[in-house]
């Protein structure tokens, strides 16, 4: 690239001075960061996200410099919108993908632990995946960094669950739950335990390597009985923490900071505090899920389900209620088969003094994205791979996805005009399947 | 005997001279780090947000100071303030800004950091995205030679990026 001075034409000419030349006006080559902080925020805003890392790496100070960057009004304006993890190719074991929703931009990075492509993640928050690996141990992993956290032992885990055990017997896990004897293999336990017990997990923050502060919940369903419980960790606790009773149906958390929210099915909203050693109900808010909901369920075909959400919206909270129907295909003389795709969404608000949920029909220039992470809001104005006033969905049927091993139910519903779009990319199986992942986690 | 500049066109000089006793008000700006002096007409010098304000208040004299922006910032500065005072063709107001703008990195920040200074939106604006294109799609050298930043990671910071961030853009 050309850097060329350029001449004024006219004016008294001897006097003028061009400004191009260095001398005259500067000394140190690094001028860039003796720009004013707002400016240099200016000029990042206006950057594509590649080039922003590339940047990253220019020198120290750059790194510095995006971390305000980061933290700065103007970054909040430039809606680095979430990426979607793609499935790994067979012949590209080194290599994550991931694309934008709608330009399907793809961004790749290569130097991928060997074992990503084995081990299960039970769901995202911020560029962390909370992932299971062969031996059944959780842990963090930093898409970006990679960087790998351990978290407290499977065992205290499954206690949560009601399982005794387990007990290593010829190398199975057996373990012992509601009284009837299960028997996980050692080898492919893992995908077992996964889509039997857990449904999500989300971590409370970005772990920067100023503050190793986070906390992790999980939501562990217990298989038929319709019940969900959370288990809690503190970064670098031994053991996991079950929060609440055994009779709660906890369907979605949501954090923010030292606080988060729970949606307890059906008719709670808690929320919690993460102050002390010990979590804390702060409040418990009373409020029934519409009647609505349950009419419009029964008004469906059979086969379907709604799954709940609760998304944060500066100080509001928002229920976002996913209909899902299962689909009968016929694919051959005496073959059905059954795929679940998402319907439609309702979105509802919290009106905490009315302790009632209202129906809203627009999301103003927000959009929402829901599945297997933490669920997050964001404002697409000016954005072009997303679109305002639309619920992103990836697929979080767990159970379906692994009965089938068909396809992803995988899109964006418009609030405005009720549609319903589903990603083709995702029509087949492969693994992993996709999640939300925030890209501006790259930036330590 | 005061220098003073008359930045634009020698022939519309003499008209100008011809129009300084009419009703078009004129303003002194004066830099005070290197005591140049510039006349510019009221319209084009309130594009700066800073000196609009005082001469609202009535606190424009006959001299206005102009600290922490040298001489030749100033020109350039009131050079591109005149282009867009004259100008609404949105056409050749950006084949003027790019012409104008294609200056070495150094200048550009001292630009910046004098149109950010005096508050004119416009060309902060304008150089702020110039930057920024220069920069863009290019890689962690490129950058570094672009802007003329000296590379001082430690060996280690060097081998961690490397990878860390092995990211690129597919299609």
């Amino acid at each position: 690239m050309e850097i060329e001075q350029e001449t004024k034409e006219g004016g008294e000419s001897s006097k003028e001075e061009e400004v191009g030349k260095s001398d005259a006006l500067t000394t140190s080559s690094s001028n860039l960061f003796n720009i004013p902080e707002d400016m240099l925020n200016k000029i990042l805003s206006k950057m594509p996200f590649i080039s922003i890392l590339n940047f990253r790496d220019v020198c120290p100070s750059s790194r510095t410099v995006l971390r305000s960057f980061i933290s700065s009004s103007s970054y909040s304006q430039v809606h680095l919108a979430p990426w979607m993890l793609l499935p790994g190719k067979l012949e590209d074991k080194e290599s994550i993908r991931f694309c934008t929703y709608e330009d399907e931009m793809v961004f790749k990075r290569t130097n991928a632990p060997p074992e990503f492509y084995d081990d299960l993640c039970l769901g995202t928050s911020y560029g962390w995946m909370v992932m299971l690996d062969k031996d059944i141990e959780p842990y963090l992993f930093n898409l970006f960094s990679l960087k790998k956290i351990k978290l407290p032992n499977i065992d205290t885990f499954l206690n949560i669950v009601c399982v005794t055990g387990p007990i290593i017997e010829n190398g199975n896990y057996i373990f012992y739950y509601e009284g009837r004897r299960t028997h996980l293999k050692k080898i492919r336990s893992v995908h077992q335990l996964w889509h039997e017990f857990m449904y999500k997990a989300v971590v409370s923050a970005k772990p920067s390597h100023n503050n190793g502060d986070f906390y992790v919940l999980v939501i562990i369903e217990r298989g038929n009985s319709g019940t969900a419980q959370l288990a809690f960790c503190y970064a670098g606790d031994d053991e996991w923490m079950q929060l609440g009773g055994y009779n709660e149906s906890y369907c979605d958390v949501v954090c923010h900071d030292n606080m988060f929210y729970a949606l307890n099915y059906p008719d709670k909203v808690e929320i919690w505090d993460v102050h002390n050693s010990h979590p804390t109900k702060r409040t418990n808010i009373v409020a029934a899920f519409p009647q609505k909901i349950f009419d419009t369920k029964s008004s469906l075909r059979n086969f379907n389900t709604f799954r709940n959400y609760l998304v944060e919206v500066s100080t509001d909270l928002f229920l976002v209620v996913r209909f899902i129907g299962g689909v009968l295909y016929n694919c051959g003389l005496y073959a059905l088969e059954l795929k679940h795709e998402t319907l439609f969404f309702q979105v509802y608000k919290l009106d905490t003094s009315k302790k009632r949920w209202e129906e809203v029909e627009s999301l103003g220039d927000l959009a929402y994205f829901v599945g297997a992470n933490q669920s997050k809001s964001l404002s697409v104005h000016g954005n072009s791979a997303y679109k305002a006033n639309s619920i992103y969905f990836t697929d979080d049927s767990w159970d379906m996805i692994y009965w089938n091993k068909k396809h992803f139910d995988v899109g964006v519903y418009h609030m405005e005009d009720k549609s319903i779009e589903r990603k083709i990319l995702f029509t087949s199986y492969s693994e992993p399947p996709p999640f939300w992942i925030d890209p501006e986690s790259l930036i330590d | 005997m005061k220098k003073l500049k008359f930045i634009g066109n020698p022939l519309l000089q003499s008209r100008e001279k011809i129009n300084m006793s009419s009703d078009k008000k004129w303003l002194t700006l004066k830099t005070t780090e290197d005591n140049e002096e510039f006349v510019v007409e009221e319209s084009v010098a309130i594009m700066s947000n800073v000196i609009k304000n005082m001469v609202e208040d009535g606190c424009a004299s006959s001299v206005i100071p102009v600290p922490r922006v040298k001489g030749n910032a100033m020109g350039k500065i009131i050079e591109f303030c005149k282009k867009h005072t004259e100008e609404s063709d949105e056409k050749v107001l950006k084949e003027f800004d790019a012409e104008f703008l294609n200056l070495g990195p150094d200048a550009l920040y001292d630009l910046m950091v004098s149109a950010n200074f005096l508050e004119i939106k416009v060309l902060l604006d304008s150089v702020t995205t110039k930057v920024a294109d220069m920069i863009k799609g290019k890689s962690s050298e490129e950058i570094r030679n672009i802007l003329k930043i000296e590379n001082d990671l430690s060996a280690e910071e060097i081998e961690e990026s490397r990878r860390e961030n092995c990211w690129t853009r597919q299609e």
